[in-house]
Formats: C-alpha cells, sequence, structure tokens
C-alpha cells in the first residue's frame, strides 16, 4: 500500500521558501526520499518526521548566501529586512540550544498560556464569533412580541400573517414551531423536527440538495403531507437512497411525502436536533392560530438597503396598529427584533465573558512571567551583551537579537501550545454544557492556527521586548568595566520586581474568580430543589392512539404495569418533566382577584399530572388534600397551587376553596383543593416560580406525550429493563425516549457553571505555579546576588532565623504588594462574574481571605528554597569569590 | 582548498556513480559519512560548486515518485576531481607524523 502523500502544509512552506531555481528538484527529492523512507522503515510517520525535520532546517538555510568570490547583486530593502529576520531567528535558536533549562522554562510557561487560549478560542471561534452559516446571516433576525414587562414572547400566527404581510422591510418571512413525529416502523423513533411556514428556507437562504422546497399551497390544512429531511437522518434511516424523493414515510400513522432532502452541510441553528420538516398548515380560523396563541417563533429577512433600525421602528409602528385593532389580545404594544446571531449566542455571552477574561488574564501572566525570565536571563548575560556592544552592536541589534530570541521561544510555545489546545478543546467539548450552539463546530482549523500564531507572536514580542529596552537602556560602555552585573540590576530588579508582583496579582485574580464560582457551585447543588431527585427514573412516552380515550386508557396501563414491576416504589406521569427545559406555562386568572385586561394575567407552570405525582416526585403536601383516582372527568374539577405563586397573588386569602382559570375567558373554572411546596423548574436557581398542577384526567385533551416517573425502592437506574419490558407489550408502537436519571437532569442544570469553574480552576492552577516560579526565579537571583552580603553576614554571627527572615521578608513583601493589586483588580473583574454565581456575593470575604492565603502559602514555599540556600552560604567562600 | 562540507558532497558524488542527486548525495553522507545533514544545506554546497565550476548538471525526466518533477544530476567536472584531489593531498600532508588519531592515510 502506498503510504500517505508528504505533510501538505510543509509541501506549501517550502514551496514559499525555496528559491525557484531549486523549487522542482528539492520538492522531487524531498518526495522521491519520503516514499523511501516509508517503505523501508514500513512506518509512514518516520517518513513525516523526516520531512517535517528536514522542512524546518530548510526554512533556516541561507539560500540566498551567494560565495564570496562573486560580486554581491543588489537586493532590495525588505529582501535585506527578512534575511535580517532570519539570522536573529537563527541566533535566537543558538541561543536556546545553549541554555535549555532556562529555554525549557520559557517555552512551557508560553506553552501552557498560549495552549489554554487557543483551545478557548477554538470554542468561541464557531459559536460567538462567526456568524451562522447562511447567505448574508447579517440580514436575519427573530421577531417577538414584546409583554408589558418588557419581556419577549413568542407569538400567534395571526400577529405572524400581519407582521409579514405589512412590514415592508422583510424581503421574506416565516414561523416555525416544534415537532416531534414518531417514525414508525420495527424500532419506532421520536424524531425531532420543526413544522414551518412555507418560505422557511428560502429565509435563511438554504436549497435543498435533493428535490424541492415546500410550496406555499402546501401549507394549508387540507393539502397532502410533505416533509423534508436533513441529510443526517436521510442516510441514517434511509441508506442515503436517492429514490427516496416521492416515497411516502409513515408517521404515527399518517404518510408524508417527501419532497426534499437538505445538503449536508445544512446547520439547523434555530432547532439544533431538528432532522425534518413539515408545513405548519395553519389556517386563520384554527383555535390554535389565535392571537393570543403565543407558540410560534419567527424569523425574517430583512430586505437589502434596510437597517434594523428602520425595520424595528416599522414594526413598531405595525405593533401599533395591530393592538389598537384588537386591545385585549395583547398586554402592550410592541415588537423585539433582535438579528439571529445574537439571539444565538447571547445565552452563553456570559460565560464566555467570563472565561474570555480568564483567557486575558492568563496570557497576561504568561507574558509577564516570560518577560521576567527574560530579564533575569539579560542580568546574567550582561557581559555578553557588553562585549557586543564593544564590538560595534548597536542598541538597535541588541534589542532585536533579544526580541528575535523571546520570538523563536514563543513560537516554539506556541507550537506546543497547539498540542495543549488539540488536547483542550477535546476536553472542553466535553465538558460544555449541551445548549451550547454550534458544538459541533469547534475544533482546532485554520483560524484557530492562525490566533495561536498571531497570539505566539504577540506573547514573544512584548516577553521579549521588555528585559530589551531595559538591557538598550542601560549604559552598556560602562558595562566592561564594571563587569556587568551593576548596570542592568539598577534599571531590571525594579522591573523584575514589578514583574512579579504583577503575575501575584493576576493570579489572584484569576483564583478569586475560580473561588467565587465553586462556591456558587456548592451553593447551588445544594438547594433543594423541592422535589426527591435520588432514586427516579425518567422518561418520555408517546401513546400512538387516535383519540383521548385510547391515550388515556393507555397510560392507565402504563401505571399499573409498571407499579408491579418488582422494585419500584411509586409511578406517577406528567406532561412536563422538572428542571429538563419544558415549559408549558398557562395564563392564570383568579376569581378574587381578576385583572382588568385577561392578558395581564400572571402565567404559572401548569402541570398535568397523575394522581400518584406529589408522592413520587416527593413534593410536599402543604395543606388541602392531594389529587385523588376520585377526580375523574366528569368530576368538579380540581388543582393543586405551589405555596409562593399563593401568596404572591392572593395575600392573606385562604387558597384553599378559590376558583381560578387557566387559558382564555371559555375554559373552565377549576377549585384550588391543594397547597403544595415550591419546586424549581426552570433552573436551581429559579425561586419562586408559579406552578399549577391539574389532574391529566381532567384537561381538556388527553396528552399524547408524558413524561413517565419511578421511584425506585433502591436503586432507579437498575430498573430500566423491568420497566421497558413492562411498557412494550402494551403497545410495541410507543416509543421511549428522554431516559435519564432525575438526579442526572439536576446536575445537568449546573453545566454551564461547571463548564466556567473548570476553566478557571484549570487557569488558576497554572496562575499559581507561574506565579511562584515568578518568585522563586527572583528570589533566588536576589540571594545569588547578594551572596557576598549574606556571607559577611554569616561570618558576623547573624542568626539563621535573621538571614531567613532577610530573604523571606523580600519575598512577602513582593507578595504583598501583588495581593494588593490583585485584591483591587479582582474586586473590579468579578463583577463581570455576577451572573455567574449564586449565593455568593461578588465581593465574597470569606472567597478574597481564603484565596489570599492560599496565595500566601504559595509565595512562601517558593521563597523557602533559596532562604534555605543562603543559611548555607559558606563565609570563607563568598568572600573569596567577590 | 575546498571547504570541509564541500569535499564530503564532492565525494558524495563520487561514490553515487552516475545517479548522483541532492538526496542521493545527501544519503550518501549520512550512510557512509555517518553525519546528519540537511537537504538544505546539501543543495546550497551544490549550488556553490555549480557557480565555482567544479561540478557540471544535467536535468533529468520527470518521474511519478517526485510527483512529477524532474530530478537535477551532478557529475564531477574535471577540475572539481583535482581541487577534491588537491584538498585531500594538503589535508594528507598536514597530517603525516602526528599521533595515530590524526593521521589521514
Amino acid at each position: 500500500m502506498r503510504p500517505s502523500a508528504p505533510p501538505r502544509l510543509a509541501v506549501r512552506l517550502l514551496h514559499w521558501r525555496l528559491p525557484p531555481e531549486h523549487r522542482e528538484f528539492f520538492l522531487g527529492d524531498m518526495e522521491e526520499r519520503f516514499y523511501q523512507i516509508a517503505s523501508e522503515q514500513g512506518d509512514p510517520r518516520a517518513a513525516r518526521r523526516w520531512y517535517w525535520r528536514q522542512t524546518l532546517l530548510a526554512l533556516l538555510t541561507r539560500w540566498d548566501r551567494r560565495s564570496d568570490w562573486r560580486p554581491v547583486p543588489p537586493r532590495q530593502e525588505g529582501d535585506e529586512l527578512l534575511t535580517a529576520f532570519f539570522s536573529d531567528l537563527r541566533a535566537g535558536l543558538r541561543q536556546v540550544r545553549r541554555m535549555p533549562l532556562f529555554a525549557g522554562l520559557v517555552i512551557l510557561t508560553f506553552a501552557l498560556g498560549i495552549g489554554s487560549s487557543s483551545a478557548i478560542f477554538s470554542v468561541l471561534h464557531p459559536i460567538l464569533l462567526q456568524q451562522p452559516p447562511y447567505p448574508e446571516p447579517g440580514r436575519l433576525a427573530l421577531v417577538f412580541e414584546r409583554e408589558k414587562d418588557g419581556a419577549e414572547s413568542y407569538i400567534g400566527y395571526l400577529t405572524f400573517l400581519d407582521l409579514a404581510r405589512e412590514s415592508r422591510s422583510f424581503s421574506s418571512a416565516a414561523a416555525m414551531s416544534l415537532w416531534q413525529p414518531i417514525l414508525d416502523g420495527d424500532e419506532p423513533e421520536v424524531l425531532a423536527g420543526q413544522r414551518v411556514t412555507s418560505g422557511f428556507f428560502s429565509t435563511l437562504g438554504v436549497r435543498p440538495a435533493l428535490g424541492r422546497d415546500f410550496s406555499a399551497l402546501e401549507d394549508h390544512a387540507g393539502a397532502a403531507r410533505v416533509v423534508i429531511l436533513s441529510h443526517g437522518l436521510w442516510q441514517r434511516r434511509f441508506g442515503a437512497d436517492p429514490g427516496i424523493l416521492g416515497r411516502t414515510i409513515s408517521f404515527g400513522g399518517t404518510g408524508y411525502q417527501v419532497i426534499g432532502v437538505l445538503p449536508p452541510g445544512f446547520e439547523s441553528l434555530l432547532s439544533p436536533a431538528a432532522q425534518l420538516w413539515s408545513p405548519l398548515r395553519y389556517e386563520t380560523g384554527d383555535s390554535w392560530a389565535c392571537r393570543t396563541c403565543r407558540h410560534l417563533r419567527m424569523i425574517a429577512r430583512l430586505r437589502p438597503g434596510v437597517s434594523s433600525v428602520q425595520a424595528n421602528d416599522e414594526l413598531q409602528r405595525i405593533s401599533a396598529a395591530i393592538v389598537a385593532e384588537h386591545p385585549a389580545d395583547y398586554s402592550a404594544p410592541g415588537i423585539i427584533l433582535t438579528s439571529l446571531h445574537d439571539y444565538l449566542t447571547r445565552k452563553s455571552r456570559p460565560l464566555f465573558l467570563a472565561v474570555t477574561g480568564a483567557v486575558a488574564l492568563l496570557l497576561l501572566l504568561a507574558c509577564t512571567n516570560g518577560a521576567n525570565l527574560f530579564l533575569g536571563r539579560a542580568v546574567d548575560r550582561a557581559q555578553e551583551f557588553a562585549i557586543r556592544a564593544a564590538l560595534g552592536a548597536g542598541r538597535g541589534s541588541l534589542i532585536r537579537q533579544l526580541t528575535a530570541e523571546a520570538l523563536v521561544l514563543a513560537l516554539v510555545g506556541g507550537g506546543l501550545g497547539v498540542l495543549v489546545a488539540l488536547g483542550g478543546v477535546e476536553l472542553l467539548a466535553r465538558l460544555a454544557p449541551a445548549n451550547l450552539p454550534r458544538l459541533g463546530q469547534v475544533r482546532v482549523n485554520g483560524a484557530v492556527l492562525g490566533f495561536t500564531l498571531a497570539i505566539s507572536g504577540l506573547v514573544g514580542f512584548t516577553a521579549g521586548l521588555v528585559p530589551a529596552l531595559a538591557v538598550g537602556r542601560a549604559n552598556l560602555a560602562g558595562l566592561i568595566r564594571q563587569g556587568g552585573r551593576q548596570v542592568i540590576r539598577g534599571g531590571g530588579s525594579g522591573l523584575r520586581r514589578g514583574l512579579v508582583a504583577g503575575g501575584v496579582a493576576l493570579a489572584l485574580m484569576l483564583l478569586t474568580g475560580a473561588g467565587l464560582l465553586m462556591r456558587s457551585l456548592d451553593r447551588l447543588l445544594a438547594v433543594d430543589p423541592g422535589f426527591d431527585p435520588r432514586n427516579l427514573l425518567t422518561m418520555e412516552l408517546q401513546a400512538t392512539g387516535n383519540d383521548d380515550a385510547a391515550v388515556r386508557r393507555y397510560y392507565a396501563g402504563v401505571l399499573d404495569a409498571v407499579g408491579a414491576v418488582p422494585g419500584v416504589s411509586r409511578v406517577a406521569l406528567a406532561n412536563q418533566l422538572l428542571l429538563s427545559g419544558d415549559f408549558d406555562a398557562w395564563g392564570v386568572h383568579f376569581e378574587a382577584r381578576p385583572a382588568p385586561n385577561p392578558a395581564d394575567d400572571p402565567s404559572a407552570f401548569r402541570f398535568a399530572v397523575t394522581p400518584g405525582f406529589l408522592s413520587t416526585m416527593g413534593i410536599p403536601l402543604l395543606s388541602g388534600r392531594d389529587l385523588t383516582e376520585q377526580d375523574r372527568e366528569a368530576a368538579p374539577h380540581v388543582a393543586l397551587i405551589n405555596q409562593s405563586f399563593a401568596r404572591r397573588v392572593l395575600g392573606g386569602l385562604d387558597p384553599l376553596g378559590q376558583r381560578v382559570r387557566l387559558g382564555g375567558p371559555d375554559a373552565p373554572w377549576v377549585t384550588i383543593v391543594g397547597v403544595v411546596g415550591d419546586v424549581r423548574h426552570q433552573g436551581l436557581d429559579a425561586e419562586g416560580e408559579a406552578q399549577v398542577y391539574l389532574p391529566s384526567s381532567q384537561t381538556p385533551w388527553a396528552y399524547s406525550r408524558m413524561i413517565l416517573l419511578v421511584r425506585g425502592t433502591g436503586r432507579a437506574a437498575t430498573l430500566l429493563p423491568a420497566v421497558r419490558g413492562a411498557i412494550h407489550p402494551l403497545d410495541p408502537g410507543v416509543p421511549i425516549s428522554r431516559v435519564a436519571m432525575m438526579a442526572d437532569l439536576v446536575k445537568a442544570t449546573t453545566a454551564q457553571r461547571r463548564f466556567a469553574l473548570v476553566v478557571f480552576e484549570f487557569f488558576a492552577v497554572v496562575a499559581l505555579l507561574l506565579a511562584g516560579a515568578g518568585l522563586y526565579g527572583v528570589i533566588a537571583a536576589s540571594v545569588s546576588e547578594r551572596t557576598r552580603e549574606i556571607g559577611i553576614r554569616n561570618a558576623l554571627g547573624a542568626s539563621a532565623g535573621g538571614i531567613l527572615a532577610l530573604v523571606l521578608r523580600q519575598g512577602i513583601g513582593l507578595t504583598l504588594t501583588g495581593v494588593g493589586f490583585g485584591l483591587g483588580g479582582a474586586l473590579a473583574l468579578t463583577r463581570l462574574l455576577t451572573s455567574m454565581l449564586y449565593g455568593v456575593s461578588p465581593t465574597d470575604p470569606i472567597t478574597f481571605l481564603l484565596v489570599g492565603a492560599l496565595l500566601m502559602g504559595i509565595a512562601l514555599l517558593a521563597c523557602w528554597l533559596p532562604a534555605l540556600r543562603a543559611l548555607r552560604v559558606d563565609p570563607l567562600e563568598a568572600l573569596r569569590e567577590g | 582548498m575546498l571547504g570541509e562540507f564541500e569535499q564530503l558532497v564532492l565525494l558524495a558524488i563520487l561514490r553515487g556513480g552516475t545517479d548522483a542527486f541532492g538526496a542521493a548525495i545527501q544519503r550518501e553522507i549520512e550512510d557512509h559519512g555517518g553525519r546528519k545533514v540537511s537537504l538544505g544545506a546539501v543543495y546550497t554546497t551544490l549550488a556553490r560548486l555549480e557557480q565555482k565550476g567544479l561540478v557540471e548538471t544535467w536535468v533529468g525526466e520527470p518521474t511519478a515518485e517526485r510527483g512529477g518533477r524532474r530530478r537535477r544530476h551532478y557529475r564531477l567536472r574535471a577540475s572539481g576531481r583535482r581541487e577534491l584531489e588537491h584538498s585531500l593531498a594538503t589535508l594528507r600532508r598536514m597530517t603525516r607524523g602526528l599521533t595515530p588519531g590524526l593521521e589521514v592515510p
């Protein structure tokens, strides 16, 4: 077998660097040898290594060197600069080889800093920085209704039609809702999809790769049902059958004709899991198309030349007219227009703000530490610089040389950093909260490599320039006479101390961030969600029955069958699952507290549940009674309400016996028969939500999609096979999906914070190491510079404690300065974290205290070793050396 | 007098016979000379030797294993051979009578 071809990037680099007269032959030789080595050693990797080594050497080869017996042809100015640059880089490489320990330290510092920021960048890039992958994405916008309190809400079908018809700003618009069809077959499967108006794909600017888009005629109640598949679904379930067009697929017993397949690169950002699309098929008279039926999302494409401000102005005018015509259907006029990019990124924005801050701090710290190391090095090399200066090296060339050395180390560090990034990206992608958009696009690509290269250059340049300028400022002529050291130290050591203190400050800021996040997460996980998530198995069922009676019969059977499974202590059904993103909120009209406009009624999460729900979930009944089997369809309609909602709306009134109405004015009155404890539904940090529980037997229609909740006497996860086995025979066509342990779902709600915490923790550890290393470097250098002084003190009988104190005092002074500045910086910056925190103030004194103490501990450790060495200084030796 | 690396390259061309070209020369030096050299260094040296008129070169046909690229072949000219002999003879004379480890036979 022919081994893989030579590395493309290397070939490119060579092509760029080789002079034209050698190019063809050199590349030919390289390729010939590459295959030879691969077949001789039987290892294509050895050949690749060889190829890369030769490439790097060729990049550093001085191709333009002419033999000295020929006149040198005149060269271009730019060419000369480039040559000087390469020659500086070569000199830099030689220096690096001469001081491997120092170089290793610097490279490691840079690799950690550059690598982790590259990893973060590769996560941020597709999500935050790249525009959505549709043509002219800047013109796509989401359209929401604005409620009285300024909150945005989805819109009703009639409102959508009005906006789409009246607006001159849109070239097209579409509305969409969720669709969860069951794909019939031997293994029925619940698919995620969207129901959309016919202009959906043309608004996005996407055309099916196979077949055609929806036509306007297909978007009507009477029209034949059609479906468009994603490329992935077409491949997975239909074997990429090219004859799929025109075939009829059965979803829940209804046939849909396939009319199109989307291109493989299509990303469904508005509904990330969606794999198939079908027309919405609403008619204006449908009860679910009403103005208050706010369950559709609207997307629009702005006409070219129309700014979002113009579009916004026009929409407010149209909205005012609509509301004037239908005052009972809206709480207030107003439309919210959000660009697609903002809409997709806003949820992750606080996270990214925090993480980007952490990256910036770490990079700054890497620069500081690098500069510090170089400065220390420059002091040691003062003699060399003095000689170079004496031989005619100008200040500029010294600065250039030092900067080039730093650049070399930064580039090598950046190269290693790419490895760090590769590992980091994998880790980050695994840790990242699942609701981050475009997570699949996160990888180390050209843009990331470009970023790495750019910051490597920046870091190297910064870290090299600071010490280079210090050397440049030094009085070089005086250097030789004075033996070098003093002159640079005069300018350098103040700077060095400043850099070390700065490093400590940056580390403190990162540590504070990590500490605050850690305490928030602790607090959050300690929150009582209002129910008992332990040993609770959950899954979603979707009944196939055609009428409400059949669906209710089926679910009654499920409760009986699952309840009989050994190890199951309680079982219940609900139309939505706590803490998992389900969102079914209805307006609640209290008879005792009527709002003048029905649109102003408070809204509450409405749970349709079976009688065992409270005991299965472990939600306490505070007063009144639980729902029972007697609350049948024909019995008086009843409801449970949670405590804080009742208190908020009814104040001192006893909720028991109060009547409420959920939904519009024609909905039936139901009587509150019990008050239950609050649960947290939208997130562990969601306090004081409103919840209403109705018996599922009394809802206006039967929910075909229900969540099964199974509490086990022991570990509920082990019950899964038996529970499945009990459900399956009742109706093999019912798919089971979203199987999860409630405890895992609770944990998943903290994913975003957990992610930020991991990043901060990692960065904080790196920062601690870097700050410690910086301190150690400065103190060690100072001890070695003061060997003679310490020797004399020893000789004069200074106590060990005295010497120790002398050295430690210096380190502690530096640390305290750093901690002081760091506290100030942290106070200013932790405010950026506020939205990620829970139960902890951004200026939490305990965190600040602990972090300060930790840093002091590390600082002591870093000073201890050089201090011990100072103790061992032999007075005689020290004096002789001096 | 030739530089040390120039000597190595000329010797490698001789050892390679008529089939001497960049990569083959590099391989000769690494296999027989026991010294790692970069292809880039071989190329710049060959160019210098050609400028000095010590080697002559011609271009072969493109081949598949070279990705359709041509090969540049090298051969010593008479002057190259003379320079090489001269250099080695100088070396030999200079080392004669020195401790065994330094003598060039």
